[in-house]
């Protein structure tokens, strides 16, 4: 049944694509003729967000047209600072007390050839002896070296590759290159998925499976407006014991193709994919599956629409960190600027979660409930700003959204938020008040059915030297009160007071103060519990590329209630160079 | 539940509309500054074709703006900010509305939240972002402030939108919303026990730590011999996200086991294997079996 119902879908999904494609590629053949091919800076813009590095300069070389110009950047940072706490692992991350170094560098080498042509080598990384900043002494943040030519690009390291929202969108460690034919990109990367640099090199420091993993993707422009393009991926877990043993998963590998278009002519947008994919967990049989998404957007002067359509399979698997399996959803927003002093915002759109409802495959008894996410939702949002004209600087701001949802064999799943606020801001004064109230039903975790209300009020003020703008000084005071009542009876809340100040000069540097007391109420006794703080800061620059910066900041909360009761602090100073 | 002929001729219907749009769409006269052929396009609000003015130099600023478009996440689903949250996110993003009522779940759920981020790194370009950390969410439980804990490990992509960053996705764990998924971890103590101690009653524990199931009252973990012994274990939420039985019932017994008496039967020395199925293990995985062998010698 399920199988009839999956080749519906795909028989169905694939003629409603069919329809899109053909009339969009006929228009876009009708302006074939008016195509210009793309110029280097367009290249080098495609090549910028494949790579995820900045994209090549091409640099005029001042000695001449034989001139090879070298470009360095780079910045080192080292914090020197000591870190107290109380309170134990669960509610404090200060690993240990005492005093901690950490130092951070990144740099960035790039050389323009007399052709153009352009190569570069990046790398960044830490160093600390604070655990609670990185679990081992050192860490490579990124690496990566390119060489581009005028038709090419490669380079090797950390590659962000975003081929398409099925295919492709993920960060690995390997190799990544592209090239024109004709106007036909080409583009592959072969790597691997791993937590760091370095646990490809030490199985210990694995919390996952290492992923090694290859894609394709060959685009086609067709005419001004239309692209198409395929993309092809696949990849394979690293099976270890390490790994195995640490999260009790079996190794999994899956491959995945996918066909895609976009569109685009004055504000009009259309973009649709494709796919289907193949997985199969160590140990388990294959699971195939499909998934579609087509997406629309307008934007005129004053008003603009989105909608589209998503249905992912619950087997889908690609390496795309976008494409989440197992949701289907259809949504449409708007947004329109109906006056110069009213914009309203709306969104409506129904969703169906497959990853609620328990797969027949599994063979051994879920949980029941299954999970505590709604198997069905329809939910909707509308937002409001409002302008006073008659008052200057005065506006009011709504919002509301509700999602009413349906749990697997029934039960309801509901939640809304509604907010109010307005805001007054004139000759350096700024005060504001808002409102805000949350509903949350769900008959699979009845134990946060609740009602949360709260409000918050501020009154800010800033002072500026009128002649050149040389020192600036701010201030704000906040009153914020939120409160729970659960439907079982217990009820929490709290309210608290902050003071911030801050202030720069031109010369002697910036500073920011903040302070904040408050209270609690335990639900379980009723006790008030205090809550307080303090954060300061202030640094000045050194030189033309250098800064130092000081300072602390002490949390203690909950000194009433000796389980729950923490303490942290931490005071320093930091050095920083960027050139 | 509303039928899938139901769902179908919503999307159908859709669809045809959107055709229609783009049908239409085509009398339009050319565009006079078209865009590059091959380049990204993006809905009302999603990120531009061309970097940002600046963007293309400072790959510094880059890394730093992205960190503090995730900061700024974090900070609105700490303080509980839906408004802002939903605000930072892409209407076309994949799953967006399961995220946001994960979103909202959590907020419902728990008080005092903070998350703590090791192990950043960021990869950074003009519109692409790539950061990768582990994260430890704390918290206190909303009905009675209960302390809690759950880690995991991120690997989030955002997209410049104008001048800011938006959130794409989030693969591996979701530090966000816990209908987004969270890989559990199924613990079994101890790992290795003798007959002897067994049969002196030494206590054998299970415990699972899953946050997309916090707000459930029990998950089940399911335990098999080698003597074709088959028991369900229901394990009770001690915090949200946290359930655990410290004392499972199990004894040695080498005569044929009874399956579903509630009492694990072990023959002897051998294997006994604990699986839990996790729902929504995160990094796009389909529902998944973790596996927990307890050695008896």
């Amino acid at each position: 049944m399920a199988d009839r119902r999956r080749a519906v879908r795909m028989c169905r999904s694939v003629w409603i694509l069919a329809g899109i494609v053909a009339p969009a590629v006929c228009a876009a053949g009708a302006d074939s003729g008016h195509f210009v091919l793309a110029g280097n800076e367009q290249v080098l813009q495609q090549w910028a967000q494949a790579s995820g590095t900045a994209p090549p300069r091409l640099i005029e070389g001042g000695g001449g047209s034989d001139s090879t110009r070298l470009e360095w950047t780079g910045g080192v940072s080292y914090d020197f600072y000591g870190t107290n706490s109380r309170g134990g692992f669960i509610l404090t991350p200060v690993r240990d007390d005492g005093s901690h170094n950490t130092a951070q560098i990144q740099t960035d080498v790039r050389s323009t050839g007399t052709d153009g042509a352009l190569s570069w080598f990046t790398i960044g990384a830490t160093f600390s002896d604070d655990r609670a900043t990185i679990d081992h002494p050192m860490l490579i943040n990124t690496v990566q070296i390119g060489h581009a030519g005028d038709s090419y690009r490669v380079a090797l390291g950390d590659v962000p590759a975003g081929f398409s929202t099925l295919g492709t969108n993920t960060g690995l460690r390997g190799l990544l290159g592209e090239g024109y034919l004709g106007r036909t990109l080409f583009q592959a990367v072969a790597g691997v998925q791993a937590d760091t640099w370095e646990s490809i090199a030490n199985e210990e420091r694995r919390t996952r499976y290492q992923r090694n993993s290859y894609a394709f993707k060959v685009e086609q422009p067709v005419g001004e407006a239309f692209a198409a393009y395929a993309t092809l991926q696949g990849y394979s877990d690293d099976s270890d014991a390490a790994t195995a043993a640490n999260t009790g998963l079996a190794p999994a590998d899956g491959n995945a193709a996918t066909l895609g278009f976009r569109f685009r002519q004055g504000g009009f947008s259309l973009s649709g994919e494709g796919g289907a994919s193949r997985w199969k967990e160590q140990g388990q049989s294959s699971e195939s599956d499909e998934a579609w998404i087509i997406d629309a957007a307008w934007q005129g002067e004053q008003l603009g629409f989105q909608a589209g359509y998503h249905d992912l399979g619950l087997f889908y698997s690609s390496l795309s960190g976008e494409a989440l399996s197992g949701v289907s959803e259809v949504y449409g927003s708007a947004s329109w600027m109906a006056t110069n002093w009213l914009s309203l915002n709306g969104d409506l759109r129904h969703t169906e979660n497959e990853r609620s409802i328990p797969p027949t495959k599994l063979g051994q008894p879920v949980s029941f409930p299954y999970t505590p996410n709604a198997a069905e939702a329809d939910s909707w949002s509308l937002g409001a700003d409002v302008s006073i004209s008659a008052i200057d600087g005065l506006s009011l701001q709504f919002s509301h959204s509700q999602s009413n949802g349906e749990n697997d064999g029934g039960g309801a799943n509901d939640q809304s938020n509604s907010a109010a606020g307005v805001s007054f801001s004139r000759s350096g004064w700024s005060t504001g008040f808002s409102l805000q109230q949350g509903d949350f039903e769900n008959s699979a975790a009845a134990a946060t059915d609740s009602e949360t209300d709260g409000w918050s009020a501020y009154l800010g003020r800033e002072w500026m030297e009128a002649e050149n703008g040389s020192w600036s000084l701010g201030t704000t005071l906040t009153y914020s009160d939120q409160r729970q009542e659960l439907d079982s009876g217990a009820r929490n809340g709290s309210e608290s007071w902050q003071v911030d100040l801050s202030g720069r000069h031109r010369r002697f540097g910036e500073f920011s103060a903040l302070w904040y007391d408050g209270r609690v109420r335990d639900p379980s006794s009723g006790q008030m519990l205090d809550q307080r703080g303090i954060q300061f800061s202030a640094g000045r620059a050194i030189g033309r590329y250098g800064s130092i910066k000081a300072y602390y900041s002490r949390n203690d909360s909950f000194d009433d209630r000796n389980d729950i009761a923490y303490m942290e602090r931490t005071l320093g100073v930091q050095l920083l160079a960027a050139f | 539940m509303i039928s899938s002929d139901y769902r179908y001729r919503t999307a159908t219907s859709i669809l045809l509309a959107l055709v229609t749009t783009g049908i239409a769409a085509q009398g339009v006269p050319r565009d006079e500054n078209p865009l590059p052929p091959a380049s990204e396009i993006k809905g009302i609000g999603a990120s531009p074709t061309t970097p940002a003015p600046g963007a293309a130099t400072g790959a510094f600023e880059d890394v730093q703006q992205a960190r503090d478009a995730l900061e700024e996440l974090l900070r609105a689903y700490e303080t509980g900010n839906i408004a802002k949250f939903q605000q930072l996110l892409d209407p076309s993003m994949v799953g967006y509305q399961v995220f946001l009522n994960g979103v909202r779940r959590d907020v419902a759920a728990y008080r005092n939240l903070r998350i703590h981020l090791t192990d950043t790194q960021i990869t950074a370009g003009p519109d692409l972002a790539v950061i990768q950390t582990a994260w430890e969410k704390r918290f206190l439980a909303a009905g009675d402030f209960t302390p809690g804990i759950v880690t995991g490990r991120s690997s989030v992509l955002m997209h410049r939108d104008g001048k800011a960053w938006r959130l794409s996705a989030v693969a591996l764990d979701n530090p966000f919303s816990s209908a987004s998924g969270v890989l559990a971890r199924l613990t079994v103590t101890p790992m290795a026990i003798s007959e002897v101690a067994l049969t002196d009653g030494a206590p054998v524990g299970v415990e699972v730590r899953d946050a997309d199931m916090a707000g459930v009252e029990t998950v089940t973990v399911t335990v098999s011999t080698a003597n074709g012994d088959r028991e369900t274990l229901r394990l009770p939420s001690a915090t949200p996200g946290l359930f655990r039985i410290l004392t499972v019932p199990i004894q040695v017994d080498p005569a044929p086991a009874t399956p579903n008496n509630g009492l694990v039967e072990v023959p002897g020395p051998g294997n006994v294997t604990f699986r839990y199925v996790d729902p929504n293990p995160g990094n796009d995985r389909p529902p998944t079996t973790l596996t927990r062998v307890m050695r008896v010698l």
